[in-house]
């Protein structure tokens, strides 16, 4: 009988330890874990295995990756193929737990409002560019569709962790309900600054355009991961003049000297933004980034 | 007793009147705040609707635009187009051309080699890859199977299983396809000691992740190997028969950009004057031990400093002969740069020694400057200079891929 009891009263502390302990969440990029703080709090441990200052086209996998993914809880990845790298290191890591179709693989892609994709069965090749034929991928800098994705990470964390539900649906509300308010305070910036149409280094904007309802007339890349040419950027400058576009916006980690050029022949202003948590000192968790971007873009005003 | 009543009625009219008109204000005050509530609410209800009808606006014009770009494409490649993707492998098609120059080189451009890549899923966490490659011999082509093998990642126990034909597991650079070298030659050593194709052979192996806070991966192979031997090739060294392989590797991130690997290899198996008649021994001992220093830095940049070092113990006797024991050892030490998401540049010093009887000594020293097009897509120069026959090589190498070309982790 006291067997027994002890038995109990140690599987009871066990179990108490074992769910005490936070839930643990690998993202591919920075702006997912910093989302997935914002809903876990305390209750999870977030880690990116990018950086805020790399190019997730460009990174390569390295075998620690794989370690910190051997034991996660969740896995958050981009998807439509921007971090298609992340699969050679799911293969290493051995965890069945983040596999592709388990509850701990979380691809948010899937509940994003896309754009640009391209009509079932069309032709994608390297003649359009670098395109990604399940559309453009570059959303996570775009607040609706980080709302979209606080969304995902806020169910599929509830349903890892049910007992903490409840509180992480209040952290999103509480999120949600910033990101709303800052919504109002950045568009009031944009419009006070007369930001109305842009031109961009790559073709990463499009969906932080249409929420704040700005027109991109033109990219620095003839296309996407292509280098611009001189005539492109004549036809650009031509462009510019003609719109009166006020901003190039490119990221701060692309070659700074196309848009120098241009501005040199327009006097167009240079946004160098960060376009992930962590791409700046000042960009520090999500909200914060897309303040740092919606403020470089209208010069601090 | 009227003055009375009159000053009554007087004082009370007084009292009440302010706490009548308290009692109105305090009322106005009430439908104030709720009017300024229905206006709050009413604000906000427009604000909503006018983002929305933004957003709704952006969204037909994106589309709009989307239409009339892809209009075009649509007419020229829709139709007759498979209905469905689904089951289908991945696939890719690597082209290498390579042009050679110098006192003992070709002296011509030549397309060295095409390499078709299958790969995809056949089971949760399991996969099967091939390769079909056809290579430049002398002048005219071979096509070959150089790989084909099934990969599963995550048996019980922490184990991983692999069978088929593949690249064995030694060292880094084996397993690497020439096409994604980021130089045109392979280095001397490796040619040397590993055969000019790389060590490919057909069986199985097992690897196991240790379960420790860093990465350490084990992984032991039985394997026949490829006697890879084309007609008018040149007799060369390469590891052959049944054979053993071991590997252990080891992996440190020394910060969150800087990642130190370290690996010890091991291969048993016949040297290429073995021959059926026991009494003919060529036995092999190869070791390997590779160290590479990877910092990712910001944006594209990339560092790459990587060395691996062989040890070449050749047992061989033929009956009539004195049994001879020997070692021989060689290494290549590579640092490469990526500036941008364009230009990378590099440069490698091989070293090694013939793994015949008779010991010759070589030493090459090599710069090469590599322009992306796209991640498949590239052009290569590469200048080297052999100290031991005092010869210059310059190469120019275009790589052209299509199609989604996944790798292994590295």
């Amino acid at each position: 009988m006291k067997k027994t009891m002890f038995l109990t009263a140690f599987l009871m502390v066990m179990n108490t330890i074992v769910f005490a302990k936070p839930l643990k969440v690998v993202t591919t990029l920075p702006d997912f874990a910093s989302i997935a703080e914002e809903i876990g709090k305390e209750k999870v441990t977030a880690t990116s295995l990018m950086r805020g200052t790399q190019d997730p086209h460009y990174l390569e996998p390295t075998p620690s990756m794989a370690i910190t993914m051997r034991d996660a809880d969740l896995l958050i990845i981009n998807g439509m193929e921007l971090d298609i790298w992340v699969f050679s290191l799911i293969n290493v890591a051995r965890n069945p737990k983040i596999m592709y179709g388990k509850s701990g693989y979380l691809d948010v892609s899937v509940g994003i409002d896309r754009m640009e994709v391209l009509p079932a069965g069309a032709k994608a090749d390297a003649s359009m560019g670098h395109i990604h034929a399940s559309g453009n991928p570059h959303y996570t800098h775009d607040p609706v569709s980080g709302k979209a994705v606080a969304k995902q990470i806020m169910e599929r964390m509830s349903a890892l962790s049910p007992e903490n539900a409840d509180y992480f649906r209040k952290n999103y509300d509480d999120f949600v309900s910033r990101i709303d308010s800052k919504m109002f305070q950045w568009r009031e910036k944009l419009r006070e600054a007369g930001i109305e149409k842009i031109v961009t280094y790559h073709r990463s904007w499009s969906y932080f355009a249409r929420t704040f309802g700005l027109k991109i007339i033109g990219e620095i890349e003839p296309l996407p991961g292509i280098p611009p040419s001189p005539a492109h950027l004549s036809q650009l400058i031509e462009k510019i003049k003609s719109e009166n576009v006020k901003v190039v916006v490119t990221v701060n980690f692309y070659d700074i000297r196309p848009a120098k050029f241009i501005s040199e022949r327009t006097g167009i202003r240079i946004a160098k933004v960060p376009m992930y948590v962590g791409g700046s000192k000042e960009a520090v968790d999500y909200i914060s980034l897309i303040d740092m971007i919606v403020n470089t873009i209208t010069g601090g005003k | 007793m009227k003055f009375r009543f009159i000053l009554f009625i007087l004082i009370t009219i007084i009292l009440i009147l302010p706490i009548c008109g308290g009692a109105q204000i305090s009322q106005t005050e009430t439908l104030r705040k709720e009017l300024k509530e229905l206006q709050k609410q009413l604000d906000e209800t427009k604000k909503l609707y006018e983002e929305k009808i933004l957003q709704l606006e952006t969204k037909i014009s994106n589309l709009e635009q989307q239409l009339q770009s892809s209009e075009p494409a649509q007419s020229n490649f829709f139709s007759g187009m498979s209905s469905s993707t689904a089951y289908l492998p991945d696939i890719s098609f690597i082209g290498n051309i390579i042009g050679s120059f110098g006192d003992t080189q070709d002296n011509k451009v030549y397309l060295d080699s095409v390499e078709f890549a299958f790969g995809g899923y056949i089971f949760p966490n399991a996969r099967a890859d091939a390769i079909l490659g056809i290579h430049r011999h002398e002048n005219h082509y071979e096509t070959e199977l150089e790989e084909g093998y099934i990969s599963f990642f995550n048996l019980p126990g922490n184990f991983g299983f692999q069978a088929g034909k593949k690249l064995l597991d030694f060292g880094k650079i084996n397993q690497i396809h020439e096409h994604h070298y980021l130089f045109v030659d392979k280095p001397l050593a490796v040619e040397a000691y590993l055969g000019e194709h790389g060590v490919i052979g057909n069986g199985v192996s097992i690897n196991y992740l240790f379960p420790l806070s860093f990465f350490l991966q084990g992984s032991v192979g039985y394997w026949v190997l490829e006697d890879h031997k084309e007609e008018g090739e040149e007799e060369s060294f390469a590891p052959t028969d049944n054979a053993f392989n071991a590997r252990l590797w080891s992996s440190f991130a020394v910060s969150a950009a800087t990642e130190v690997e370290i690996g010890a290899s091991y291969l048993k198996a016949k040297g290429p004057c073995h021959s059926d008649s026991p009494r003919d021994v060529d036995d092999i001992n190869l070791y390997g031990l590779d160290i590479t220093l990877k910092h990712q830095g910001y944006g594209f940049r990339r560092l790459l400093f990587r060395n691996e070092f062989y040890f070449l113990q050749r047992d061989r006797f033929k009956p009539g002969e004195i049994d001879e024991e020997w070692w021989r050892k060689g290494l290549y030490s590579l640092l490469d740069y990526r500036f941008n998401q364009y230009w990378e540049a590099g440069m490698r010093y091989d070293l090694f020694e013939s793994p015949g009887m008779e010991k010759e000594t070589e030493q090459v020293y090599s710069i090469f400057l590599t322009r992306s097009l796209t991640e498949t897509t590239k052009f290569r120069g590469q200048i080297s200079y052999h100290t031991e026959e005092n010869d210059w090589r310059f190469y120019i190498q275009t790589l052209f891929g299509i199609g989604p070309h996944s790798h292994p982790l590295e």
